[in-house]
Parts: structure tokens; sequence; C-alpha cells
């Protein structure tokens, strides 16, 4: 932590290689968040480097207190905006959100069918996201999938810990039910209540 | 449904996901594992949740595609990049505005033109005036007629009729002597009119319109110049944007 301060300072003085150290310690942070937030590779790496972009420039403005949260607000803002923009020019969005397929890692325990069947759950996962509200969606993202505590969560989302409650209990019952539609892919319980 | 110490089941659901995470406060933890030992549909429901909330844990964590480090420090945003919000509205604002005066200039100028034909012509116009003097001017001239044309102001107050009248005039020197004194003219209906007796546009509308016009203008310019700034901006801000 002390050395996070010290970088921080470093940078709000406009030290670009003490900023650059503070991205390689959170640009997975910031990817992966963009990456379940819009979607699609090619978007969350624009995104992500939007957002380390708008974080050297706002630095200065940053008064302390947790900076992975600051960040991360940052990046759910760029995906925002994105997200806002693939909106109102539906016809370059499309293709500059769309999933990809390979963006799944390959685990080196698990066979090709595995992997296969593993790729095509978490497709399904993101579909089942992308049709979440935003905020629903941030909320997944940064709880369940990030692992975040609901304090860190509400610094990022800029609200209370009883909001995200609320949007993770209602972006999880969402889940449930869209899951429900692929009892295939699916394990257990939610196979069993379809 | 089954009602567990006043609260009911939907409530009882909404709690679930807290549930699953520990972050209930302890008594409607508590209280929610006594209704879970006897509620089988909330069972199912948390079972539901549970795995949910597995399956998300389970999704991997990608690896970055490449390095976001900064190459350079970006350029600070200019001043007047921040402004990109409030130009736009004032843009809109603006943009309303000339569409409500010019509405409303349409209004009025509908209004006076049926005022006019109505209206018992008192005194004459200016634009009147510029008649009687355009006789006098176009006499001898083969371009009498574009002489005449030119007087817009003196068109729109007598209309068509009256410039039919006004060639007449220029053609004949005795039936503009006639005008002239006020003697009507010989003539189909509606060019019998003389020059005292040119209808002219009510006061109001008349002295209303001269304003709105310079309104127009201005707001014409204002929108303009504002759309200019607000393109300029976005290209600016579209080239300007630096990658690390």
């Amino acid at each position: 932590m002390d050395l996070e301060v010290g970088l921080v300072q470093r940078s709000q003085k406009g030290d670009v290689d003490a900023f650059n150290q503070l991205v390689e310690l959170y640009q997975g942070h910031v990817y992966n968040l963009a990456l379940r937030m819009l979607g699609s590779e090619s978007g969350a790496a624009d995104a992500a480097q939007e957002t380390f972009i708008s974080a050297f420039r706002a630095i200065g403005g940053f008064r302390g207190g947790n900076f992975r949260s600051w960040l991360l607000r940052i990046a759910a803002n760029a995906c925002k905006d994105m997200l806002r923009a693939a909106r109102a020019r539906p016809t370059l969005s499309l293709e500059a959100l769309e999933p990809d397929p390979e963006a799944t890692p390959r685990s080196h325990a698990e066979s090709p069918e595995e992997h296969a069947l593993r790729a095509e759950l978490i497709a399904q996962i993101q579909q089942g996201l992308d049709a979440l509200p935003q905020d629903q969606r941030l909320a997944l993202a940064l709880v369940d999938i990030q692992g975040f505590s609901y304090e860190d969560a509400a610094g990022v989302m800029g609200t209370s810990v009883g909001t995200v409650k609320s949007r993770l209990s209602r972006g999880r019952a969402r889940m449930r039910d869209y899951l429900r539609n692929y009892p295939e892919l699916l394990p257990g319980q939610l196979r069993l209540d379809t | 449904m089954k009602l567990t110490k006043g609260i009911s089941h939907a409530r009882w659901q909404e709690d679930l996901s807290a549930y699953v995470d520990g972050r209930l406060a302890s008594g409607r933890q508590q209280a929610l594992g006594a209704h879970l030992s006897e509620c089988l549909l909330c069972q199912r429901e948390l079972a539901g949740l549970r795995e949910v909330v597995a399956l998300l844990r389970r999704v991997p964590q990608a690896p970055v595609p490449r390095s976001f480090t900064l190459s350079q420090a970006p350029a600070r945003r200019p001043w007047w990049l921040g402004a990109m919000l409030p130009l736009r509205y004032a843009t809109a604002v603006a943009a309303v505005l000339l569409v409500a005066v010019i509405t409303g200039d349409l209004v009025i100028r509908s209004t006076g033109t049926g005022a006019s034909t109505l209206a018992p012509a008192a005194s004459p116009s200016p634009a009147a005036a510029v008649v009687q003097d355009a006789p006098e001017k176009a006499k001898g001239d083969d371009n009498a007629p574009d002489a005449l044309g030119a007087t817009d102001s003196a068109e729109a107050v007598s209309g068509p009729a009256g410039f039919v009248a006004d060639l007449t005039a220029v053609n004949d020197d005795a039936t503009a002597s006639s005008l002239a004194v006020g003697t009507p003219a010989a003539g189909p209906p509606g060019t019998s009119l003389t020059r005292e007796a040119a209808p002219s546009l009510p006061e109001t509308p008349a002295a209303a319109r001269g304003p709105l016009r310079w309104v127009e203008a201005g707001l014409a310019v204002a929108v303009t110049l504002l759309a200019a700034a607000t393109l300029a901006q976005a290209i600016a801000r579209r080239r300007g944007t630096p990658r690390g």
C-alpha cells in the first residue's frame, strides 16, 4: 500500500513511469471489468486504454482513499460511455462489441472438449450479463466475477452498500432465469429446476 | 404463501442473495435460516442462486491482450474541450429559440396579411410612399416594371392587385394622375386602389416584425457559430485523443 501511495504521489507530479507501474498493477482488473461490461475483447482493450489515459489526466484530483476503486470507477464510466455510443451508432457498435469465442483461456488440465464446453458456458454467461441492466451487470462483474466486497463495489459504483445488495439480488435472479434456458450447459440445481 | 413473523415470502426471496454472501444482519440471517428449514420453494431458490454465484465465480480472469502502459504523458485536455457539453446545450437552446421566433414571425405574418385585406386604409404607409415615387422614376423608362418590382415591401403591402394598378399607372399618365388625386381607376376589382387607399399592415404586427427579424437574424448567427464551434470541438477531440 505504501508503494501504491508513493506511485500515486509521483504520478500526480506527472511521472509517467510511476503511473505505468500503477497501470501494470491494475490493468488486469480494468481490462476484465471492461470485458464483462462490454462483452468484446477489442472493446474492452479500447475501454482499458481510455481508462488509463483519463486516469493520468485526472490523477491530480485524486484525494487519497482506495486507488483501485477510483480507477475502476473511471473504467466503469468509460464502458458506459462506449455502450452509450454503441447505442447511438448501432451499425458501428455491432462489429466492435461482438463477443469473441476465443476469449476464454484454455487450462492445461482440460481436454479440448471440456474447453469447448466451458467456453460455451462462459459465452452464455456473457450473453446473460449483456441482457442485464448496466448497473446490475456492473454489480455482478465486481462482486461475483472480480470478488470485490460489497463496500468496495459500492465505492466503484458510487452508491451505498444497500443499493449494491439490491442490484446483486435482482441481477442474480435474472441470471438464474436466463441460464435456465440452457440446461445442457449447466450442472446441478439450475438444470433440475428447468 | 407462507408467512414468517409478518415477513412476506417475496421479501425473504429478496434476502436470499445477501444470505448467500452472509451479508444479512445476524438476526435476519437466523430468521431466514429458520424459514429456509421449512420452505421448499425458498430452498430451491437459494440453491439456484448459489449455483449462479458459483458459475460467475468460475468465469476466468482473461489475460490482458497487450500492455496499457503509456508511452508518453497524454496531452492535457484543452480547457475548451471541457465546454463540450455546455456548448451542445447552448446550441440546442439557440436552435429551439430560433424555431420559436420564426414560428412566431410566421404567425404574425399570416395574421397581418389577413388583417391587411380587411382593414380599411386610413393613411399612407411608408411602403405606399415608395409606390408613389416609383412612377415618377419609371416614367419613360423601359425597365419600369423592374423599378417597381424592386419595391418588395410595397408589393407585400398592396399585393398583386396593387402591382397591376401600379403598372397601369406607369403606362398611363392620366391614370397615374387620377390615382394621385384618389380617383378610382378603371380595371378589374382590386386594381382600383388609390395610393391613399392602399392597405397597410396593422401597426402591432408590423411593429413586432421588425424586431423579430433582428432576433431571427441574431439567433441564426448564434446557432451557426455555436454549431460550428461544437463541430470543431468534436473534430479536435477525435483527432486529439492520444494513445499510450
